[in-house]
């Protein structure tokens, strides 16, 4: 609790990291903020254009009856995006105070909380996107409003994992590379941008499509897609990704917070 | 324990070095290392001290003694490795150039930054920025990045900033070094304010003189060691004569070594026609011992040997004393005596002696001449070649030599001259007190 009222009181530098990072993105760019839409909308893009053209995959049946790949895709990208920018902003946002956590005591956590709010701007900015596209096409229904939720718990349990990491990451730098290759693999390993019946049920007698679905992750993705695609409400997966992703960040947190009162020796 | 402000229990700090960590996976799984507990480098070894709250606290030491690792654990910057730490009231630090400013920010970003480290909302900032800003005298730069600033700019705002956002614990490492005079004195007129409202100051100098006017308490550490504690003047004494007994020894061994080839040494240097050659200075204290180095406001003989290989009538010998940054000194001369009384053929010596050096500490050079009575045939001339260090027996030294004077008491005049001067005369008497009252 003490962490809690530590970081409750450091409010302010909260705010000034989290400033100093919406400022700086993009600064000295011509499109600017054109470009956090610009991003995801090629990812979109290509991948529907390789999964859904070249690949000829079919996406399941949304909540109006509509096929759209993109739609598919976009609705567990949102999600995707905040969990890989919490894994690996921390890294960053740490390092990007190493210089001041050597010569004046504030507390490090102030620095990775400040990011994670800029970070969910982004995503934010995508959620919407993805909102109004769909009540735009009329795929709208109540179990939408289970979105932010939804987002909050991702970004809860990406920001534990990206605890770990990072204080891993000051020790050995080996991590940053090690973190790439496994949320790249998990990125594939998840259905985002393929449905999971292409998955085969049983390869050479393993259950592959119950091992795929076993990683926690597949729910986080798969209450975006509820609330958004498929217009569901899932309780027990909420429930679920609700005490997983509070579990997950308390448990970073506190490591994090004990763990980071020397760091500037090592970064 | 509510009049201590930071509480330092058996603290020991052990930094480890490069090559003791793994830095990458690899070795962590691939070297077998033993746990050893005493890899490192301790930069302080259990120190125990209290700092009472509303008082200024000096650290002195020599160089690599601990003190700014010790400043930097009360700044919470480090964690000891063993023992406690406990501080009261908001801490602002100011450790190093610029310590806590990011470098792509503008300067008034930094000063809002440092402000919410310190847990004060921009609103609340915004009431100091312009005085902060005024302060540091940063007007025109104050919205360009810091990385563009000069070093006396960065201290400048650095200084501003920690004093501005109502500490209630300092803690100084020294900066002030940095910054022309007039900011010097506005940044000590200011430390001299705080301490007047009750801050607690912990203040890191090389500056004995400033500590021991600054500071009521002062600790002494040694090689991460804490060596004494206690009331300013006593602690900077002790620490002096440790530092001259030092010096002392290490001059002395350098001697013995040199000795043997100092004739030698100087053969090279000596100008002259060389009958006669001044091969040896030695410094000689009351009792004719020699000593590596003259010490300030003590007595002191300078001794000059001589190896002639012709006898010379009334010798005109001349030494003159040279700063190391080339200003002259003082001398003396044989020249318009009436004898010095004749050098035969062999060798010998000359005497010069001083009741009391008036010159202050620093390294000096000696230069000597021997001519003959006219002071026309310049038999040897030794040019700044023999050195001489002078080392300190007070703190409160000013410039190269010593004015020999008294101050005669205040006399008033009663004329009407006070309206015009008061506000002046009110800051300067404040200061005064307070130097005073240290």
């Amino acid at each position: 609790m003490t962490q809690l009222q530590t970081i409750w009181a450091n409010r302010p530098l909260v705010t000034n990291f989290a400033q100093r990072e919406l400022k700086s993105r993009y600064r000295r760019s011509l499109l600017g903020w054109l470009w956090s839409l610009i991003n995801p909308l090629t990812t979109i893009l290509i991948y529907s254009l390789v999964f859904s053209v070249f690949l000829r995959a079919e996406p399941p049946v949304a909540g109006d009856g509509s096929k759209v790949f993109a739609l598919y895709l976009f609705s567990g990208l949102v999600v995707w995006n905040v969990f890989a920018s919490m894994v690996n902003g921390p890294m960053d946002w740490l390092a990007g105070v190493a210089d001041l956590l050597r010569k004046i005591h504030f507390p490090a956590d102030a620095a990775i909380f400040g990011g994670a709010v800029a970070a969910i701007v982004q995503s934010l900015i995508e959620a919407a996107i993805l909102l109004v596209i769909m009540i735009a096409i009329g795929n709208a229904s109540w179990a939408m409003l289970t979105l932010p939720y939804v987002v909050v718990c991702t970004m809860l349990v990406g920001l534990g994992v990206g605890f770990f990491v990072s204080i891993a990451n000051a020790h050995f730098r080996d991590v940053r590379y090690l973190v790439g290759v496994v949320l790249n693999a998990v990125f594939f390993l998840v259905p985002i941008v393929y449905p999971p019946d292409i998955i085969p049920e049983d390869y050479r007698g393993l259950p592959l499509r119950d091992i795929i679905e076993s990683n926690p992750m597949v729910h986080f993705v798969n209450a975006a897609r509820d609330a958004t695609y498929f217009g569901d409400v899932n309780w027990t997966r909420l429930g679920f990704i609700g005490i997983a992703s509070v579990a997950v960040f308390l448990a970073g947190w506190s490591y994090f917070v004990r763990k980071s009162v020397d760091i500037s020796e090592e970064l | 324990m509510s009049d201590v402000a930071i509480s330092v229990d058996g603290v020991s700090k052990r930094f480890l070095l490069q090559e003791d960590r793994a830095t990458s996976l690899k070795e962590l799984f691939t070297t077998r290392r033993r746990r050893n507990p005493n890899r490192g480098f301790e930069a302080i070894r259990d120190v125990t001290l209290d700092v009472p709250a509303g008082s200024t606290f000096g650290l002195i030491g020599h160089n690599g003694s601990g003190k700014s690792t010790l400043l930097r654990l009360m700044a919470g910057i480090h964690q000891p490795t063993t023992g406690t730490i406990t501080t009261r009231g908001r801490i602002s630090a100011l450790l190093e150039l610029g310590s806590g400013f990011h470098p792509d920010l503008t300067g008034r970003e930094n000063i809002y930054l440092n402000g919410a480290m310190l847990g004060i909302a921009k609103k609340e900032m915004r009431r100091n920025v312009d005085e902060i800003v005024e302060f540091a005298g940063l007007q025109e730069f104050i919205d360009q990045p810091v990385k563009v600033y000069s070093s006396g700019m960065y201290v400048r705002l650095g200084f501003a900033v920690s004093v501005h956002v109502e500490p209630e614990i300092l803690l100084v490492d020294e900066v002030m070094a940095v910054g022309d005079e007039e900011f010097q004195r506005r940044c000590l007129e200011h430390m001299y304010r705080l301490r007047r409202e009750g801050v607690t100051i912990v203040f890191v100098s090389h500056s004995l003189g400033l500590v021991e006017t600054m500071c009521e308490t002062v600790a002494w550490l040694d090689h991460g060691q804490l060596m004494q504690v206690g009331n300013a003047p006593d602690v900077c004494a002790a620490y002096l004569s440790m530092v001259n007994a030092d010096e002392a020894s290490r001059r002395s061994a350098d001697i013995v070594e040199r000795d043997a080839t100092r004739t030698v040494e100087l053969t090279a240097e000596h100008q002259g026609t060389g009958e006669l050659r001044l091969y040896h200075a030695d410094l000689l204290d009351e009792e004719w011992y020699p000593v590596p180095h003259a010490t300030s406001g003590e007595a002191i003989t300078l001794r000059l040997w001589y190896d002639a290989a012709v006898a010379v009538t009334d010798p005109i010998i001349t030494f003159d004393l040279f700063h190391e940054n080339g200003t002259h000194v003082g001398g003396a001369s044989t020249r318009g005596r009436l004898s010095t009384g004749d050098i035969a053929v062999g060798q010998g010596y000359l005497d010069f002696s001083i009741p009391d050096l008036g010159v202050n500490p620093g390294n000096y050079f000696l230069s000597t001449q021997v001519t003959d009575s006219e002071g026309l045939h310049v038999f040897d001339e030794v040019g700044r070649i023999i050195p001489l260090r002078v080392v300190a027996s007070a703190t409160d030294l000013r410039g190269m030599v010593r004015l020999r004077g008294e101050f005669g008491a205040v006399t008033s005049h009663d004329v009407g001259l006070h309206a015009e001067s008061d506000a002046t005369e009110d800051a300067a008497s404040d200061t005064a007190t307070e130097s005073a009252d240290g």
